[in-house]
């Protein structure tokens, strides 16, 4: 019987091939060979090293996985795709700590995702507040992390823009 | 006796006291929590240990790197999820016991297992590091290359059923920390001409989008789950002294979880399964294996606690990293300022002597939290995983951001915690990504300066030590070629189809 592999496993073992061919023939554009070096202290040597063994191996596993049946790789892969929102989040909350400060931007994108994911009653909309503040009592009152103010501070008054910039 | 002294006096700070509390309470928590696991934890926080004494933050980075293993029992016993990737052997014997209603019995023998292994790996600590630290003098460049190769190898080669897969993404791991300037001739090395890329991929963005974000992708894909959990009944400090029953397993599992610890890329999986054979094969009730046996529970959590204090060993003699945690423990080092090696012990002893206490301790301290806290700690099992996916994700900012409040940093992590749920999906490893950049840049570094002297092949044997180191590296590819290629009992038999 044909043994099984996770979906989409042979889709990924011939992507990494491709991908270290494509790496591998820009070699001698994208690093030097400095002469009257050993070829050890070459700065070309390691990235070879790196870039034969991907190709190597990879096409060692992708002859392993030629044979094995796969069922919903396109799931798999539009599974992966999916994954693409989370980076979105995520940027996005990175490009909104600057803007709107470190503890709404994180309350903001808290409730948002766990209202995304499903997680709709009261009782995770007060959790996803709390973590969020928890996380940013932590890092930013107790362990004193550096993460600059929001710019939308400085639309608050003095004495609680201050406050604000310090510790939130 | 005066470093001794000094190195009560450096761990008797409250500060220390306090880091180490945090930090093992800390790892027994994430530990406990199915999908969370020390990596993570520990890539999350380092950021925010930068600005602390190099003690008070080492001592919290300790304290999740050891007792997150422990914690990790808990889910494996309770509800068959291994808390953390080594915690599978854990629910073989573990749950079958729970399900036969002796949940307090599982817990305890896994808690008091774990704490012989933790504390004789850190005697092994403290009895071997010295001892190689000794030897380490006779470590050139040429000797860190070869054991830094020889751990290259290893990773490749415990990956067993995905050798290749493991080799593939080694090479990715050497190829990704050779991008960026070097230093040597102040060339860019696949740079692209791109700016960003200049200074290379760093280690703790790569690791924080490997590990942290990658995870929190994954959890936050997967359908909401949340396991119930049934109240341990009974009071669990009364029955600690059981594990004595077994104190032989415990030992043996122990020792192979020293002897598999010390030696780069091996490991808790291959440790606790030559303790889990070894307490098979010796055992009056060798049936019981797999169903509900104390003896298996014992053999595993003694080997994989075992093994965090002896990875230490040649992390702190030589600077070699043995797997993806002490290799994340190094870079902790390195922020610092603490440069492990021979000097460490010839210059700081009384600061290597306050680190094994600090472990000392946090192994007491976790015993005590989880004897009176594990039914508070079955709760944060039950929390849904795309809420821990939230939390992860929320973490991981400040993780990266915190490095260098720079948005490149963040979104390289993002591409990377990408790459890494594609491989968590595809049950690929991650761990040799991190060895491969890891080991890559010492063996790129060593063989630069042992070059130099070596003109011809048989001058690597001519010093004792790189000839013992080349020996153990040919035997060990010859075994496994050997191994893959020799003809075995099924290829001789010749089916009738029968």
């Amino acid at each position: 019987m044909t043994p099984h592999a996770k979906p989409a496993t042979l889709v990924f073992a011939l992507l990494f091939v491709l991908l270290s061919v494509v790496l591998l023939s820009q070699i001698g554009t994208q690093t030097i060979w400095s002469s009257g070096k050993q070829l050890s202290a070459q700065p070309r040597f390691w990235p070879s090293i790196g870039l034969i063994m991907m190709l190597g191996f990879g096409a060692l596993h992708l002859w392993q996985k030629r044979s094995e049946r796969q069922n919903g790789s396109l799931g798999e892969i539009v599974l992966w795709l999916r994954g693409l929102e989370y980076v979105v989040w995520f940027i996005s909350y990175v490009f909104l700590v600057p803007v709107l400060g470190y503890l709404p931007a994180s309350i903001l994108v808290a409730v948002a995702l766990v209202l995304r994911v499903g997680l709709r009653s009261i009782r995770w909309i007060t959790s996803a507040i709390l973590l969020a503040f928890g996380i940013v009592f932590v890092f930013r009152i107790l362990l004193r992390v550096n993460v600059p103010g929001g710019a939308a501070y400085h639309w608050l008054p003095n004495g609680l823009s201050n406050f604000m910039l310090t510790y939130f | 006796m005066i470093d001794f002294l000094s190195a009560l006096s450096m761990i008797s700070d409250p500060r220390v006291i306090l880091a180490l509390l945090i930090g093992s309470i800390g790892g027994v928590i994430i530990g406990a929590i199915p999908g969370v696991g020390a990596p993570v934890a520990i890539a999350i926080i380092l950021p925010a240990t930068f600005s602390m004494d190099p003690l008070i933050g080492l001592s919290a980075m300790l304290g999740i790197y050891g007792s997150s293993m422990y914690g990790g029992a808990l889910p494996a016993i309770l509800i068959n999820t291994p808390g953390t990737a080594v915690n599978a052997l854990t629910t073989f014997d573990g749950y079958p016991m729970t399900k036969k209603g002796r949940a307090r019995e599982a817990l305890i023998l896994a808690y008091s297992a774990s704490f012989v292994g933790g504390v004789v790996g850190v005697i092994a600590l403290m009895l071997l590091a010295p001892v190689l630290a000794a030897v380490a003098p006779n470590f050139g460049a040429r000797e860190i290359f070869l054991v830094a190769l020889l751990g290259m190898i290893l990773v490749i080669m415990v990956h067993k059923g995905q050798v290749a897969a493991a080799g593939m993404l080694s090479g990715l791991g050497i190829f990704l920390g050779t991008v960026g300037l070097d230093r040597s001739t102040y060339s860019q090395r696949f740079t692209f001409e791109q700016s960003w890329l200049a200074s290379g991929f760093d280690l703790i963005v790569v690791v924080l989008g490997l590990f942290a974000l990658s995870q929190a992708f994954v959890l936050l894909l997967e359908p909401n789950d949340s396991p119930k959990v049934e109240r341990v009944h009974g009071r669990l400090w009364t029955g600690l002294g059981a594990v004595f029953k077994h104190i032989r397993i415990a030992l043996v599992g122990s020792g192979s979880g020293v002897s598999m610890g010390i030696i780069p890329g091996v490991g808790e999986f291959t440790a606790q399964f030559l303790s889990y054979s070894y307490a098979r094969k010796t055992s009056k009730t060798p049936e019981q294996f797999g169903k509900g046996s104390p003896e298996g529970l014992v053999a595993a959590e003694s080997a994989n606690n075992a093994v965090p204090g002896a990875a230490l060993v040649p992390l702190l003699a030589l600077g070699i990293p043995g797997e993806a945690l002490t290799a994340m423990m190094l870079s902790v080092f390195y922020v610092h300022g603490v440069i492990p090696g021979p000097k460490l012990f010839a210059d700081d002893l009384d600061f290597v002597l306050a680190l094994y206490l600090a472990l000392l301790i946090m192994n007491v301290l976790v015993l005590i939290f989880l004897v009176f806290s594990t039914n508070i700690l079955t709760r944060l099992i039950q929390i849904p995983s795309r809420f821990l996916g939230l939390g992860i994700l929320l973490l991981s900012f400040i993780g990266v951001y915190s490095l260098r409040n720079s948005m490149t940093d963040c979104a390289i992590a993002a591409g990377f915690g990408l790459f890494g749920m594609i491989l968590r999906r595809l049950d690929l490893p991650i761990v040799p990504i991190i060895l491969g950049i890891v080991l890559g840049k010492i063996m790129e570094q060593k063989l630069k300066v042992a070059a130099v002297r070596i003109n011809h092949p048989i001058d690597l044997f001519d010093r004792p030590v790189s000839a013992v180191l080349i020996i153990v590296i040919l035997g060990l590819l010859a075994s496994t070629l050997w191994g893959r290629f020799k003809p075995t009992q099924e290829t001789k038999y010749q089916p009738t189809g029968e």
